[in-house]
């Protein structure tokens, strides 16, 4: 499994429009975001907080696409054939591939917030919760990049399912926009999703910022949606290796 | 030794293999020859496991899974790598690490001839380069069984005489290898043995030499200008093949002394009278039967 880890993350750390969508747009992004709404320090950090906590989720969801693309392409190269020819078992195949996608997302969002903490004094109250939630987040986005990923029959595919996924989230679970700024409508639809979740996790550790849910309540949420994206994983898995294998 | 013990594969309502019993001795070269479709595909992945659920028994006798290696017909690489990390990676999943990992590495790039460009970027090789890296992972774990599914497929003159060079290599250190190939001089150069595989039954399999000089005697190839028509007038059965005709007989001896009766009594000399000696193409057509058919719609 750790030979496959290895090489998939010396692939992903090669490719350069994975971090430009994880790394250098969502810097651009918050700059820009935290520029334009506020006029002195205090401003600053309040916009930086809710910018750096929502766009940390909306843009680790990009990693979906890479995920995708890279199960894909594994599949129609016969890479996939290929290693079951070896004594790679399938769990660890699927396994190896996974942990440098959820690696990445940690990464993600850890450097995103050292921005905030370091550049605009946000006040993060409790580190080890932050992490957690971050685990959190890491484990539901792989889950569910490995499910579309398993469907997925061209690249193209992940492209499509992840824009609708992030933009649609974006705008109903407050990731944009503080959650309380939004319609009602809104405001429902986004609370039955993953996002609004995964950002609130992150908002209750952020002193700068009013607002915020539960440890447990967002664990338990967003432990669900992996379990929901594992299960479907594991639906589609058959379907994939059987596609690869013939 | 590999035995292959009455193998059957369905997909649907389709039957891509159809008891199929194969016996691969240890240390030769197998071939594999079947038109597109006619199951060897099927039958490789089965041996290779790539395929796990099929009617019939696979034994590898005096071998285990982690002594297979298995070269794809696709360039099934991470080309974003360069070639040591693609290979260092296919040792790795084998078990191999540190030293011995980077020692057999440096080896196989040797023998693919790749040594000076082991740190490129694989994207930057040509499509031979990269059929030879394909070649070296399966070889990293130095493998007993060998499957190699068209390895050459789309590859420069140098590269395949370079890929020819590894296979006799292995043909060296007796490893024992399954060569699938639509280029049946390459079989024949190469292997050993041949199985023909059409419809997913095998029509015909033995030692090459034995095969072809099983088929060699029976018939007489003529060259003549108009033989064809020369020859219907004599009520010979031939059929025609490339420039000239090839005459069925069970004593070719006694056709030799007919066709050059016939030279003398029609005043020339045939460009060529020879015992007709075919290739493995020459019984590939006559076992899958596109030779009687095409010789059919011509008669019609």
């Amino acid at each position: 499994m750790w030979p496959l880890t290895k090489i998939e993350a010396k692939k992903q750390i090669k490719d350069k429009s994975l971090l430009f969508w994880t790394l250098l747009l969502p810097i651009v992004t918050i700059v820009i975001l935290i520029e334009l709404f506020s006029k002195n320090s205090t401003q600053k950090t309040l916009v930086a907080s809710q910018s750096i906590t929502g766009m940390s989720v909306f843009f680790s969801t990009f990693v979906i696409i890479s995920i995708v693309i890279s199960f894909v392409k594994d599949r129609e190269k016969g890479m996939v054939a290929r290693l079951a020819s070896t004594p790679l078992k399938t769990y660890s195949f699927f396994l190896g591939k996974c942990i440098p996608f959820f690696i990445i997302i940690v990464l993600q969002i850890l450097f995103l917030t050292a921005i905030g903490v370091y550049l605009y004094d946000i006040q993060i109250t409790d580190y080890a919760s932050y992490l957690i939630v971050t685990l959190l987040i890491s484990i539901w986005l792989t889950s569910w990049g490995v499910a579309i990923a398993l469907y997925a029959k061209t690249e193209n595919t992940g492209l499509v399912m992840t824009n609708i996924i992030a933009l649609v989230t974006a705008v109903t679970c407050g990731l944009w926009t503080p959650f309380e700024q939004l319609p009602g409508y809104l405001q429902t639809i986004g609370f039955i999703l993953p996002q609004y979740w995964a950002h609130q996790g992150l908002v209750q550790f952020v002193s700068t910022l009013p607002g915020g849910e539960g440890l447990g309540t967002v664990a338990l949420v967003l432990i669900g949606y992996s379990v929901l994206g594992f299960a479907l994983s594991l639906v589609g898995y058959r379907g994939y290796i059987k596609m690869a294998r013939s | 030794m590999l035995q292959v013990e009455k193998v059957s594969k369905s997909y649907g309502t389709n039957k891509a293999l159809n008891n199929v019993l194969l016996t691969i001795p240890k240390g030769t070269c197998y071939g594999l020859i079947g038109p597109n479709g006619s199951g060897k595909s099927t039958l490789i992945k089965i041996i290779s496991r790539i395929i796990r659920s099929y009617e019939g028994k696979i034994k590898y006798i005096g071998g285990s899974k982690g002594t297979l290696g298995y070269v794809p017909q696709d360039i099934s690489l991470e080309e974003t790598l360069t070639a040591r990390t693609n290979l260092e990676f296919f040792g790795q999943i084998h078990g191999l690490k540190g030293s011995p990992l980077k020692k057999k590495a440096e080896r196989i790039l040797k023998d693919i001839g790749l040594l000076d460009r082991a740190d490129d970027i694989v994207e930057s090789f040509s499509g031979g380069m990269k059929r030879r890296l394909n070649i070296g992972c399966a070889l990293m774990h130095d493998p007993e069984l060998i499957i190699l599914d068209e390895p050459t497929v789309g590859v420069d003159p140098q590269s395949r005489r370079y890929i020819f060079n590894i296979v006799n290599q292995l043909k060296q250190q007796e490893k024992t290898m399954i060569y699938v190939s639509h280029y049946m001089e390459e079989i024949e150069n190469l292997c050993d043995y041949v199985a023909f595989i059409d419809k997913g039954n095998i029509v015909e399999k033995g030692e090459i030499k034995e095969l072809l000089n099983r088929y060699a005697n029976t018939a007489v190839y003529f060259e003549a200008e108009d033989s064809a028509k020369l020859l219907s007038k004599e009520n010979f059965t031939f059929a025609p093949y490339k420039t000239g005709v090839i005459i069925q007989t069970n004593d070719p001896l006694k056709t030799f002394t007919e066709l050059v009766k016939l030279s003398r009594d029609h005043e020339f000399i045939p460009e060529q009278l020879s015992l007709f000696k075919p290739r493995l193409e020459d019984l590939f057509f006559q076992l899958t039967g596109t030779d009687l058919r095409d010789q059919n719609e011509k008669g019609k």
